[in-house]
């Protein structure tokens, strides 16, 4: 079975994907890299901090001096893929184009190789060794015979005394040819036979004084014909013929030298395959590496702290897609701190009071570390998790729509044969999709069973009581508790519908606190039906049902 | 002076535009670069579409290849680039991409037959061309961009070389005619006054408005249009006493004017962005002028020359000096030239 840290769709719904969406790669090796970006499992600890370390590094020299990395973006963003070319000239002759593109790319690489020497004068750090690029000057020497260091290429004179002499050949004839029928034009001017510069002329048959004279010189021949009008053009003589096909063979001869100089350039390419190939590697590497640097300058993300221990404590976390919707509709994204242990963690309190986006916060957060990656968070300590898998409502999927317990059992079922020590399961809204008696009921199983485990289990939930098993932790949404709620009723009095929903949103707090005194659970959604206007006879009702 | 050396001293980049297909587009290019290389002036050429090919894919006539000089800067696709006959140094890979791979810039090193494609896009063909004047060109030749904006050089203005011929009709009488026709409308008078242009430039999306005078003062009003579609009804209904120009979007079509009452044309003036949105024929367009009716445009096309083809694929031809002579005395102040001969008058 193939080892993962996670499925598709908990890399989806927690905002790994969004996020991962964000860093900005600028070569095709890069986004390969970036693709193929494999987690560091539980035991890898060390090989994670080697990674993180050098996040932070050029995080740092970014800082530092940005100024510093502008030629490697520039370098890099003109790179082209021609690793087919490169691979393909162990046994075919490559073309111009793809000698070109090569060429290019050993510009970029000696470019890039010679600018990061530079590093450690710059940063007093030692630049990474696995960055690193290997020297490919003696190939550049071979492909820039001219030594212009240009990104053009041709297959100029100086590969081959053989070709330069065939083509300077070739041009003499050229001009021999043209000059000889100049000759004649001229020659036929001076009579008042006028050509064009391509040495041709268009008469109409209906001008047959015309027709008749041109008809008659030798030094003219029919080269196109309708029924309507002729174009004369100059007649080759013997010496010119000559000349023609003179001029014909030295082209054959060219194509053939021009393709020997390619054979021999592809042989040199390809018997540098290793080190191009390498280049390239480290490349892709080094541009994750600085992709990930940039997302963090740009996003204010943290290194993680790696522990041994199974633990998750995050503080003043935050999700940086919910943080980017809030901030278009000019809010702010309020951050979570949360300490989680082996054991079960309920999330209980108001309904829009932000659980859901706390559950998939503490997903994120883990996730991004175990693939190298910098947090949203002021501080994060973090053990490295075997397995982890997010069970939440999925509104997209017709399935869930047509039987939201069934299909939420089945995938309950399918995360706790997936779960291992050391795993970290998160579900959001625990049995909702039944009713209330046995939803607790199950909830209540599922957690006493889950605190049993080596597991790190981080629940939302609206049933109060299940958070009574022995162990269990329970944090609870702050909401509204502390909102002015005759403030609120008076803005909400002036708002439309989209705005009022807003609103409440506004003056929610979404701060967690442990909830140690299981009884007094404040029980907020009677408040938020209220304020949102249901009418009094239902809420007094509710609330004497609720006695 | 040759035609080119003419244009070259005031224009850096000129379009070559056919009446019609056919009307000896690729012909006035081969004149022009033999000119070019007799003149001793460094090309850029460039195509709008897929240049140089034998066959016109549409009517299936030939069509002349491109051979091209040393030194001259061509702009060909990857897939073409083992095609050309000519030498080319590859001098930049452009990020353009088209059905036949990347737009390569080259220079021609050994002369010879070259297939030329360029850009799709009007703006990276602007870029193409002031890269190939960067490159060292002295002047660019693009094969078949009508719309002005398709050519954007700071240093000059750029205009169109127009070619015709006897494939627009068989009545030479009615070739001068069209071509005359085109002429003029390209040469349209530009919206001068500063606050009509600025009220009509702005504005991302293109939109049927007018500008009217109030206190004064001149305002722009967007006409409405529920539908989308504003009939000529609903324009006539709309231009009052105090319309001052009427700009339309789109295509400048008879049928856009039709029910306006012509007594309205003397106080109010039509705007286009420019000229190649008319599509009326000549006749009409003399009969709605004599009616009053007048016509400007943001942005008019300069028309630097006009070539003509006296051959008509479709077989037959006229004498070339009655051709030219008839076309001089449509159009006295155009530069001609007969591109099969290369008489001019």
């Amino acid at each position: 079975m193939i080892r993962r840290l996670a499925n598709q769709k908990t890399k989806n719904q927690s905002g790994f994907d969004y996020t991962v969406g964000l860093l900005e790669l600028l070569t095709p090796f890069g986004n390969i890299k970036k693709k193929e970006m494999e987690p560091f499992y539980k035991g890898m600890e060390e090989a994670l901090s080697e990674e993180l370390n050098k996040v932070q590094l050029f995080k740092e020299s970014m800082t530092v001096k940005e100024e510093y990395f502008a030629d490697f973006f520039e370098i890099m963003a003109h790179m082209k893929d021609c690793t087919g070319s490169i691979e393909r000239a162990e046994k075919d002759v490559l073309s111009v184009v793809e000698l070109f593109e090569i060429k290019s790319l050993v510009i970029a690489m000696e470019k890039l190789r010679i600018g990061t020497d530079g590093f450690k004068a710059t940063f007093s750090k030692d630049f990474p060794a696995c960055y690193r690029l290997k020297p490919v000057s003696d190939l550049l020497k071979i492909l820039d015979p001219r030594n212009e260091n240009m990104e053009t290429f041709y297959i100029y004179d100086e590969f081959s005394e053989k070709l330069k002499a065939l083509r300077e050949k070739k041009r003499e004839a050229e001009r021999d040819l043209r000059r000889q029928k100049r000759e004649k034009a001229e020659a036929l001017r001076k009579e008042g036979i006028d050509l064009n510069p391509g040495f041709e002329l268009t008469v109409s048959k209906q001008n047959s004084q015309e027709m008749e004279k041109l008809s008659k010189r030798d030094e003219l021949f029919r080269k196109e014909e309708d029924y309507t009008c002729v174009v004369f053009s100059v007649k080759t003589d013997e010496r010119m013929e000559e000349l023609l096909s003179n001029i014909e063979r030295i082209h054959m001869e060219i194509e053939e030298e021009e393709e020997r100089v390619r054979e021999s350039l592809s042989l040199e390419i390809s018997l540098r395959k290793e080190t191009l190939l390498s280049n390239v590697e480290r490349i892709g590497n080094f541009d994750l590496v600085l992709a990930k640097a940039g997302l963090a300058v740009k996003k204010n993300l943290v290194r993680p702290d790696i522990v041994n221990s199974h633990k998750v404590k995050i503080s003043k976390g935050r999700h940086l897609e919910v943080e980017e919707y809030l901030s278009k509709k000019g809010r702010e994204f309020h951050p979570v701190d949360l300490d989680l242990k082996t054991g079960v963690t309920c999330i209980t309190g108001a309904n829009m009071g932000g659980k859901t986006v706390s559950l998939k916060l503490a997903c994120l957060t883990c996730l991004l570390t175990q693939y190298g990656l910098f947090v949203p968070a002021q501080k994060a300590e973090l053990g490295l998790c075997s397995y982890i898998q997010l069970l939440a409502g999925d509104t997209q999927s017709p399935e869930r729509g047509l039987s939201s317990f069934g299909g939420e059992m089945e995938e309950l079922r399918e995360a706790l044969d997936a779960l291992k020590d050391y795993s970290f399961l998160l579900i959001d809204e625990v049995a909702s999709g039944t009713n209330p008696q046995e939803g607790r009921a199950i909830s209540k199983g599922l957690i006493s069973y889950l605190a049993e485990k080596k597991v790190i289990s981080l629940i939302t939930t609206h049933f109060d009581t299940v958070t009574d098993v022995k162990g269990v932790k329970n944090l609870q949404v702050t909401g509204l508790e502390n909102a002015d709620f005759d403030e609120l009723k008076r803005k909400l009095r002036y708002a439309n519908r989209k705005e009022r929903i807003d609103l409440v949103a506004s003056y929610m707090d979404y701060s967690l606190k442990e909830q140690k005194d299981k009884k007094n659970v404040p029980r907020e959604a009677i408040k938020i039906a209220e304020t949102l206007g249901i009418y009094p006879e239902i809420i007094d009702r509710a609330k004497g049902f609720l006695e | 002076m040759s035609l080119l050396k003419e244009i070259q001293k005031d224009y850096k980049a000129v379009s070559i535009v056919g009446m019609a297909k056919n009307s000896g587009k690729t012909t006035t290019l081969n004149y022009l670069i033999e000119e070019a290389y007799d003149e001793g002036l460094a090309l850029g050429i460039t195509s709008t579409g897929r240049d140089g090919e034998t066959k016109d894919i549409v009517t299936g006539t030939d069509k002349p290849k491109v051979y091209l000089y040393e030194e001259t800067l061509v702009s060909v696709p990857v897939k073409l680039y083992d095609r050309s006959e000519g030498g080319l140094e590859i001098l930049r890979m452009t990020e353009y991409r088209t059905a036949l791979g990347e737009i390569l810039i080259c220079k021609v090193k050994e002369a010879g037959y070259v297939q030329i494609a360029g850009p799709s896009t009007r703006k990276e063909q602007g870029e193409l061309t002031l890269e190939m004047l960067k490159l060292g060109a002295d002047m660019v030749l693009i094969d078949g961009a009508v719309d002005r904006k398709a050519i954007a050089s700071p240093k000059s203005s750029d205009g169109v070389i127009l070619a015709t011929g006897a494939v627009i009709s068989r009545s030479m009488k009615k070739v001068v005619e069209e071509t005359a026709h085109v002429v003029r409308l390209y040469s349209l008078p530009e919206v001068e006054d500063k606050t009509v242009r600025e009220l009509l430039e702005d504005e991302g999306e293109e939109r049927t408005r007018m500008v009217e005078e109030r206190d004064g003062s001149l305002k722009v009003r967007e006409i409405p249009s529920p539908s989308g579609f504003i009939s000529s009804k609903d324009l006539d209904w709309e231009i009052t006493d105090i319309t001052r120009y009427v700009y339309i979007k789109g295509a400048f079509t008879y049928s856009v004017i039709r029910d306006i009452n012509p007594k309205k044309f003397k106080s109010i003036c039509f705007v286009l962005k420019d000229p190649t949105k008319i599509f009326i024929d000549s006749m009409t367009w003399n009969q709605l002028i004599k009616k009053g009716l007048k016509v400007k445009v943001l942005d008019n096309i300069k028309v630097l020359a006009v070539t003509l083809n006296p051959t008509a694929p479709q077989g037959y031809s006229f004498d070339s000096h009655e051709l030219l002579s008839f076309m001089k005395k449509a159009l006295p102040d155009i530069r001609m030239r007969n591109v099969r001969s290369g008489e001019d008058v």
